[in-house]
């Protein structure tokens, strides 16, 4: 062979070795790959088998967090619980046993999920053998096993060989929810598919979300009642008020009947005195008239004579001056009547329209033109038009009333200016007098219900705190401005109506 | 380096200079794996250096021309192995555009050990520029795949480096002008 052939001989065997090495350790490589491919399955198959089994953790959870939306009592949320947990825990037999406790005795009631169809024999042969020593201690966590009696094995259709598994987990309930305990009770006849490190705390997190429904549900009752009572409560607040703007409003009006009565009489006895004229004007006239032949021409001649002697031309001129002072002053009378009706409306006036507020002040200066006409001198600084969104009875009743205030505050007659002005994008309507002023110290009480300084029999207390509320259902803002021994002002601002 | 490159370096040694080259350069270089290399493990990358060296004084080559030699022969192997990866590449550019978000991807996910250089892409109407980073520094092999993937694509192109890490630049720039 020559030396060519051998070098080529050698090289190839080389490369053989070489080669066989390399297939030697790829297929151990190999193995390692497969042993490794094997345990990654194992652990992706345990991972699929816990993330489901977690899947139905969360899905049992949120179903029971689910319910607490939609449940308005307990009984309904125990009984969604129940359903859900026997859906989670299919292997098992699931109830609540309820403990209605009242003075005299305690009794239990079981639940059962709904749906049972077939199955609810088993349900109800489980819970009746489990009854008498589940029911013994209801408040402690128990986890324990039976074995079942012969009857139970026949209906359950295992063998007698078998042993419930028993886990009682007390509801726990705060004490605000009542009277309601008891304790939820799980049985497994097989548990080989119950991962107690699991499912337990999942159990416990469950009941957790139990207690805080009931303790909601429970909240939410009570609250319910409570908004109840503070509902009717206001209602009768708002009728005792609307009874004290009636009272209030007859006070100022008994304070105001004398000089109603007053202004209203007035008027009536000068026109009885005119009646009185015009009756004896009348019959001067007749006696002329009636008692003269007319058909001759002397007797004319003697009319014109008697009428000449009577002073016809005064008589006639007289009475239309008498007819007419008689006509304003019974439009004057009209107009009190209908200031005193519409301050006396006892239909609680409540709708709200366009008032003219200069209107309604010269309104309630008219009511209380008799009490200010000899000592007071009222100055009107009113703009017209002067629109706000109001009722006019409603704020005629709180401007008397502020009259009435400074014409008291000044027992000795004096100056009160009323205006009425657009200030700032408010109607602004001020009541000013130089009275006796207010005291620091009762600034505060102003608005207060039953609180005057005024004698025992001269004021009801009411009159501010009354006309405080009419202003407010008008959003109209109240500010006082007042000095001992200067004055007050009151400034009432309203939104206008632009 | 992946035993892959090895057996690829081998078929090209022994195609053009014939097993015994092989076998001599094996029997010649001291090599910690004694030249017994399977493609999914990876070996010590001074192997392949002292092979380059080996064959450039063996053939009187610059080990530039060698190793851009050797990715041009490299290349049809190895874009068999892939071709599922880069089906939608329908030209040289878009397959270059692929090697970085799409093949580099896949072969970690494959071989999470591997060492792979990474491309920044410059793109322009007729050229394409591809920033190679890699402490191998070994921009010549790109230059050769390049080159493979341009005959593979039938696309005539020119590749320059103006930058280089071999000429003590921070990293290298493989300009690809499209002909």
């Amino acid at each position: 062979m020559s030396d060519d052939k051998e070098k080529l001989l050698a090289a190839y065997e080389r490369r053989y070795l070489r080669e066989k090495a390399a297939r030697d350790k790829a297929e151990q490589q190999l193995e390692v790959y497969s042993r490794k491919i094997y345990a990654s399955n194992q652990i992706l198959i345990r991972h699929t088998k816990e993330s489901k089994e977690q899947q139905l953790n969360l899905a049992f959870l949120s179903a029971v967090a689910q319910a607490h939306i939609n449940n308005v009592s307990t009984h309904f949320l125990f009984h969604s619980y129940l359903n859900s947990l026997s859906e989670y825990l299919s292997e098992g037999y699931v109830f609540i046993i309820e403990t209605i406790e009242d003075f005299q005795n305690t009794e239990n009631q079981i639940l059962y999920p709904d749906d049972l169809e077939d199955t609810f024999y088993e349900y109800k042969a489980a819970s009746e053998f489990l009854m008498p020593w589940l029911s013994q201690n209801p408040i402690k966590p128990l986890v324990t096993e039976a074995y079942l009696d012969k009857e139970l094995n026949r209906i359950l259709e295992v063998n007698q060989y078998n042993r419930f598994r028993v886990f009682l987990l007390p509801l726990h309930l705060t004490q605000s929810s009542g009277a309601i305990s008891g304790s939820i009770c799980i049985c497994l006849v097989d548990s080989s598919e119950f991962n107690e490190k699991i499912k337990l705390p999942v159990l416990d997190s469950s009941l957790n979300i139990l207690r805080t429904g009931v303790d909601r549900i429970v909240a939410e009752n009570s609250l319910k009642q409570r908004l109840a009572q503070v509902m009717e409560q206001n209602e009768q607040i708002n009728k005792y008020q609307k009874q004290l703007v009636e009272s209030e409003k007859l006070a100022s009006l008994g304070l105001l009947s004398a000089g109603v009565a007053h202004e209203i009489n007035n008027p009536v006895g000068f026109i009885r005195s005119n009646a009185d004229v015009m009756r004896d004007y009348v019959t001067e006239l007749s006696d002329v008239l009636l008692n003269i032949d007319l058909s001759s021409k002397e007797n004319i001649a003697q009319l014109v004579d008697k009428l000449t002697a009577l002073d016809i031309n005064f008589i006639l001129e007289d009475s239309l001056s008498i007819l007419d002072s008689s006509i304003s002053g019974l439009d004057r009378i009209k107009e009190i009547v209908a200031d005193l009706r519409q301050f006396s409306r006892m239909d609680g006036e409540v709708e709200h329209h366009e008032v003219e507020l200069s209107k309604v002040l010269k309104q309630s200066l008219n009511m209380l033109h008799n009490e200010l006409k000899y000592d007071y001198q009222v100055v009107m600084d009113i703009n017209s038009p002067a629109l706000i969104w109001g009722a006019e009875g409603p704020l005629q009743q709180v401007f008397v009333n502020f009259l009435i205030n400074a014409k008291q505050a000044m027992p000795d007659g004096g100056k009160i200016i009323v205006s009425c002005k657009l200030e700032k994008q408010r109607m602004v309507v001020r009541i000013k007098d130089h009275g006796v002023g207010i005291a620091d110290e009762h600034l505060s009480e102003l608005f207060t219900p039953f609180f005057t300084t005024k004698p025992v029999g001269q004021g009801t207390g009411l009159g501010l705190s009354i006309s405080y509320s009419i202003l407010q259902q008008h959003h109209a803002k109240v500010t006082v401005d007042s000095e001992v021994g200067k004055g007050t002002e009151f400034a009432l601002s309203f939104i206008p109506v632009l | 380096m992946k035993g892959i490159i090895f057996r690829q370096l081998e078929e090209f040694v022994t195609k053009q200079h014939g097993m015994m080259a092989w076998d001599e350069a094996i029997e010649s270089c001291d090599l910690a794996s004694d030249g017994i290399y399977i493609g999914t493990e990876k070996y010590d990358d001074d192997e392949l250096f002292t092979l380059v060296g080996y064959f450039c004084d063996k053939l009187g080559v610059t080990p530039d021309f060698l190793v851009r030699e050797f990715g041009k022969f490299v290349f049809p192997a190895l874009y068999e192995m892939g071709y599922d990866m880069v089906i939608d590449a329908q030209n040289l550019r878009e397959f270059l555009l692929l090697v970085e978000d799409v093949i580099h991807v896949e072969v970690r996910k494959l071989h999470h050990d591997a060492s792979l250089p990474t491309f920044d892409y410059l793109q322009h109407k007729t050229k394409l520029v591809m920033v190679y980073r890699s402490p191998r520094k070994l921009c010549h092999l790109s230059e050769g795949l390049i080159l493979g993937a341009a005959e593979k694509f039938q696309q005539k192109v020119e590749v320059t480096q103006p930058v280089c890490m071999h000429k003590g630049d921070e990293y290298c720039e493989l300009q690809i002008e499209f002909k």
